[in-house]
């Protein structure tokens, strides 16, 4: 893939992530929350369906991780300097999936020990980004990790329910961090490549689908359903990437204008 | 005596543009068949998704993902919906 950061480029991003996730901030699914306490009835049923939804979204982990597997490699196949990124990209990729995998232990749990029964594995067709830019990789996960953090504080904030409150605040921490991962690799991207990364961040917003929309039958009915329960609509997260290309570079140029004015009114329509 | 294709054609664009409007809560005459729904000032993923939801009641038929996902106008809103409908 051309057009990538150099190891180098990425190392402080990597470096922030990690430091930022000090061994007190951690948790797990198995003793971090008073399960004991979980209880369902005092959810709506909107609420459950939102909580089966995100499980799901969450659960599909090992798809999600496959991608940057696959176009990130950590073998021969790739140039000494392409693996030296990849293997710098890797520590981030293990450890956010390790706390995404998390997450979904943490729902299926809650919704195990609430009452609300044992969740049942989906297989899904594998899950595909069509990019064939670096920093694509990172504007989708930048959006995609900001919409899920919005989301789950607009969730929480309806529901009255306090080991899931307890959950989806820790979930919503966690994919504020992730966040600022991916918009750290964006502003590197645009301070070190400049202009040649606005079309392809460009290409993301245009196409961009929340993950499952494609795989997932009956996604924008269920999508529907939990947008009734909170909020739920991608393009909130646009301000926020907004913010990042705006602070990214102080060598501001016609065409990072523009590409902020086409998020801009991505954002106002969705 | 039956209705031509293209009569239905244009009695479920003008329906599927009476809806438009109310859910976006814009005049109809300001929304043509190559509108795109998600260009339509106050629209958002949302709305456009619960219109379609309000149009396959009115109608009842049930679109598919690839239908909703891939419909940008109103004209091929209509379209998915006539083809639901001769299903």
């Amino acid at each position: 893939m051309n057009g990538l950061l150099t190891a180098a480029q990425l190392a402080p991003a990597v470096d922030t992530y990690l430091a930022a996730t000090t061994p007190e901030r951690r948790w797990d699914a198995e003793t971090s929350f008073a399960w004991a306490a979980a209880d369902a009835d005092r959810l709506t049923e909107g609420q459950r369906s939102a909580v089966e939804f995100v499980t799901l979204i969450e659960d599909h982990l090992p798809g999600y991780f496959d991608v940057y597997h696959r176009h990130f490699p950590v073998d021969d196949t790739v140039e000494p300097e392409v693996f030296a990124h990849n293997r710098e990209l890797y520590h981030f990729t293990v450890r956010w999936a390790s706390e995404e995998d998390t997450h979904a232990r943490a729902l299926a749990r809650y919704q195990r020990e609430s009452g609300m029964g044992v969740p049942t594995a989906a297989v899904l067709p594998r899950f595909e980004l069509p990019y064939d830019h670096p920093v694509q990789f990172f504007a989708y996960a930048l959006v995609q990790e900001k919409a899920t953090q919005i989301y789950y504080r607009q969730l929480r904030a309806v529901v009255d329910e306090p080991v899931l409150t307890d959950v989806l605040t820790r979930l919503s921490r966690d994919e504020a961090r992730h966040f600022t991962f991916m918009a750290d690799v964006v502003a590197r991207y645009l301070r070190h490549h400049g202009d040649a990364v606005v079309e392809p961040i460009r290409d993301v917003v245009a196409t961009f689908r929340m993950p499952l929309a494609d795989t997932l039958r009956g996604y924008w009915r269920w999508a529907l359903k939990i947008a009734d329960t909170a909020r739920y609509d991608h393009t909130d997260a646009y301000d926020s990437l907004i913010q990042v290309l705006d602070r990214a570079t102080a060598a501001r140029t016609d065409k990072l204008d523009e590409l902020m004015a086409f998020v801009a009114a991505a954002r106002t329509v969705g | 005596m039956t209705a031509s294709p293209d009569l239905i054609t244009a009695q479920i664009t003008d329906s599927v543009r009476a809806i438009v409007a109310d859910v976006l809560s814009v005049p109809a005459d300001e929304l043509s068949t190559d509108t795109d729904l998600r260009e339509v000032e106050g629209a958002d993923s949302i709305k456009v998704l619960r219109l379609i939801a309000r149009i396959e009641r009115e109608y009842d038929v049930e679109l598919e993902d690839e239908d909703v996902f891939g419909v940008s106008t109103i004209a091929e809103v209509a379209d998915v919906v006539r083809k639901a409908l001769d299903q």
